[in-house]
């Protein structure tokens, strides 16, 4: 049986999206609710036939507003000819021109009923915390910006989804593969794949995990079509409990209820009757046979083996990425002059009448040190230097003597060295942090010295002049060994 | 939560114009350009249902679907379904309905059956009103018993008082006494029995779900007796729910506080599985 698919173009925000419907399809591929015990968390499980390929955990069950864990328990290989179809898919739409609708037409005939939103978006190959995508989610973990829902982001605005989530094994990984993926991302100047939306910032990628390596070593763009569910409606007189004090004088309050999706909020206006009864009429927790065995096979206690050991320019390369709290700052702020930081500093909401960034004073903080250390780096130094020099702000020290750890700089190495320095009260629980971070520091240095030094001996290695053959040197030598040989024998004493 | 995977229906009123929406939120399409009303189940107020048509009232509106606007009678039973299924989460909903000849979605709870029997029949008339009136047998046998006997003693109080001389009348008394004490206990015993015979019918003209094939579940974990139509396999009733069971020679009744709770007619179940059956419900509720 095949699905029956409609689509519809919307503008939202000056951006087009595709929404697409698909009704009376077998539901062989999507999420499903996989729940046992309420009490353990809400488990939702994306699944291609009877595998299910990973777990999407959230333990507190009434807040949308917490992180999620995710799981990878199988591999997309297991699923029959799908990587056959994803592959397809990818070439059709990115390579072949394909209109969206008919590119995607073999995997939508076997997707879940229900309404989704599709569009095109630049991942990031990292779990959010500057970990390699295809190793990270072996063990079940908390995610940050895996939520559904971002309490801080105001209501005009998205945090669109940037992490990767691996479906094909970490046993496949290969550098032989990688070589040849990347003449591909050579050629195509970057990489491309089908993504599935799971939660908040992560999509499980269905396709090309070597060549979104390859793009990351070559530090090239990695885009991807990402099919979201549209499952989330919002009331537009529906205010949480944590948004209360910011609304009354939020400006971006949305006048009708929408859909919420990781890429737009949509008005319910923009979308024609058919769409919004198809919404409507498909349940939360809609049970089909596949969901019933996904559900069984999700409760053996599977886990992917075959680790394989990632170079370490990937690890590094991954640790300079922007993590989930600096993409979710740069989202929700447009602009922050430093006017508006030095009011912060001083323990300001608000400059001119109108919020900075929002009226929790501390969130303001960290959503401004995360959006500084994406956008200006210079800026950034300057202001947590402030922060952790400012006794008032010790709520904060922590969070910014933790961020500043992976960050090697001679102008945050001094400044935990005056904190070391300093007899003050206040520095005495990231006293161990600023520790660690000069050790790190003086380590890393030597390491540097050291690499100089072998740099040195190879440079010089190689300075040692080499005789030339020449044919005058050559001819001279071959006199000299003439002579020692018809010279005399020294006389015996 | 019950019930939550039964399918969402749409239900247009050609009496209103109205198009209905019920899933997980309750929804009024006026016509093609305006939006959508969209309510929380938690938002509505009451819910009432008669012969086939539901009144539902949330906020300030009042929307009667009337018993035509539903395509069949398996929609109107999905409907059901999934209405008790919301008010099991929202408690404060009013909720006024008629007799059910099947357990009220409401008691039941969101779980898989594990090792289950599941069986499948329609609930005949005979069935139920032999259940029913060996029902009133369990339940009010002994007290017609015990009233047969007060009776009998009354009438023969009452003959010696109009003979005045009981030693040469008591041969005839005796026996005339037991007889209509006999007489009056089978009366009301048959009265009893008549009542259960209407009560059924009424049951059965308010009740769509008479005339439906019924799924009888007995698991471990509970039990259950739905429509087909809304069987989802993953809603039962915990046994804590029932107090015990009585056997008659057409099946067995499963009792909470002296009132059905279900019927399993021998008819829907297979022989070689009857023992089973029968051990397992034994092991969860008391007979009687």
């Amino acid at each position: 049986m095949k699905a029956t698919i409609s689509s519809e173009t919307l503008l939202v925000n000056d951006k087009e999206f595709t929404i697409i419907n698909v009704s009376s399809s077998p539901g062989s591929f999507g999420i499903c609710n996989t729940t046992r015990r309420k009490e353990k968390g809400l488990r939702e499980t994306f699944y291609l036939g009877n595998e299910p390929l990973i777990h999407i955990t959230q333990k507190s069950v009434n807040d949308p507003y917490s992180n999620k864990m995710i799981c990878q328990v199988s591999s997309i290989e297991r699923s029959g000819d799908f990587v056959k179809r994803v592959m397809a898919v990818r070439d059709d739409y990115f390579s072949n021109n394909k209109t969206l609708l008919g590119a995607l037409q073999p995997l939508l005939d076997y997707i879940k009923n229900g309404l989704y939103v599709i569009y095109e978006e630049d991942m990031i190959p990292t779990d959010g915390s500057g970990n390699f995508f295809w190793s990270s989610y072996l063990v079940n973990h908390e995610l940050s910006g895996s939520s559904t829902y971002n309490a801080a982001c105001p209501a005009d605005r998205v945090i669109p989804p940037a992490f990767l989530v691996p479906t094909e094994n970490i046993a496949n990984y290969s550098e032989a593969h990688i070589k040849l993926a990347a003449e591909k991302v050579k050629a195509e100047d970057g990489a491309y794949g089908i993504c599935f939306h799971l939660s908040g910032m992560f999509c499980a990628l269905l396709s090309n995990h070597h060549e979104v390596t390859a793009a990351l070593m070559m530090n090239k763009k990695v885009r991807c079509l990402i099919i979201e569910p549209v499952k989330n409606l919002r009331f537009a007189n529906d205010i949480s409990s944590v948004q209360i004090d910011r609304e009354e004088n939020d400006e971006s309050q949305p006048e009708e209820d929408y859909f919420y999706t990781a890429c737009a909020r949509i008005p319910l206006s923009k979308i024609s009757q058919p769409f919004l009864e198809s919404f409507f009429l498909t349940r939360r927790k809609d049970v089909s046979k596949y969901s019933d065995v996904v559900t069984y096979n999700s409760d053996k206690n599977t886990t992917l083996k075959g680790k394989r050991g990632i170079s370490n320019e990937i690890i590094e390369r991954c640790d300079k990425m922007p993590d989930a709290e600096m993409l979710q700052s740069v989202a929700m702020i447009d602009y922050i002059s430093d006017e508006e930081l030095d009011a912060l500093l001083q323990g300001e909401t608000m400059l001119n009448e109108k919020y900075i960034i929002n009226q929790n004073y501390y969130s303001s903080i960290t959503l401004a040190f995360n959006y500084l250390l994406y956008k200006d780096f210079g800026k950034f130094l300057n202001f947590s230097s402030s922060i952790l020099m400012n006794e008032d702000l010790t709520a904060v020290h922590q969070y910014v003597a933790s961020r500043l750890q992976p960050i090697i700089h001679k102008r945050i190495f001094d400044l935990f060295n005056s904190i070391i320095d300093s007899d003050n009260a206040v520095y005495v629980p990231i006293m161990p942090l600023a520790e660690k971070y000069i050790t790190r520091y003086n380590l890393r240095l030597e390491n540097e010295e050291k690499e100089k030094e072998k740099e040195k001996e190879l440079k010089e290695l190689n300075d040692v002049p080499i005789m030339k053959r020449n044919l005058e040197n050559e001819i001279n030598s071959l006199e000299l060994a003439k002579k020692i040989q018809h010279a005399a024998p020294p006389k015996k004493k | 939560m019950a019930f939550e995977s039964v399918s969402g229906q749409k239900v247009f009123s050609s009496a209103t114009g109205l198009t209905y929406i019920f899933g997980d939120y309750f929804v009024v399409f006026r016509n093609d350009s305006a939006a959508p009303e969209i309510y929380e189940w938690k938002s509505v107020s009451s819910i009432t249902e008669n012969h086939g048509s539901i009144t539902i009232s949330v906020g300030m509106s009042t929307y009667h679907i009337e018993s035509a606007a539903f395509s069949s009678e398996e929609q109107f039973l999905t409907v059901r379904a999934i209405i008790e299924g919301q008010i099991a989460e929202n408690p404060d909903i009013r909720y006024r309905f008629n007799q059910r000849i099947l357990p009220l979605k409401y008691l039941y709870r969101n779980i898989d059956a594990s090792n289950a029997y599941v069986m499948r029949g329609v609930y005949e008339e005979k069935v139920i009103n032999s259940s029913n009136i060996s029902l009133i047998s369990a339940r009010f046998g002994r007290v017609i018993f015990v009233f047969a006997i007060l009776l009998m003693a009354i009438f023969f109080m009452i003959f010696a008082s109009i003979m005045g001389n009981l030693q040469d009348n008591w041969i005839w008394c005796l026996p005339l006494s037991i007889f209509l004490g006999i007489i009056v206990s089978v009366v009301i015993y048959l009265i009893i029995g008549a009542v259960a015979r209407h009560k059924y019918s009424s049951v059965q003209k308010a009740d769509p779900a008479t005339t439906q094939e019924i799924t009888v579940v007995v698991a471990p974990e509970g039990f259950a007796a739905v429509e087909s139509a809304v069987y989802t396999a993953h809603d039962l009733i915990p046994w804590n729910e029932a107090n015990f069971f009585i056997e008659t020679h057409m099946g067995l009744v499963v009792l909470r506080d002296n009132k059905s709770v279900f019927w399993l007619p021998k008819s829907f179940m297979p022989k070689n599985q009857q023992a089973g059956i029968y051990n397992l419900i034994a092991s969860k509720v008391k007979q009687r």
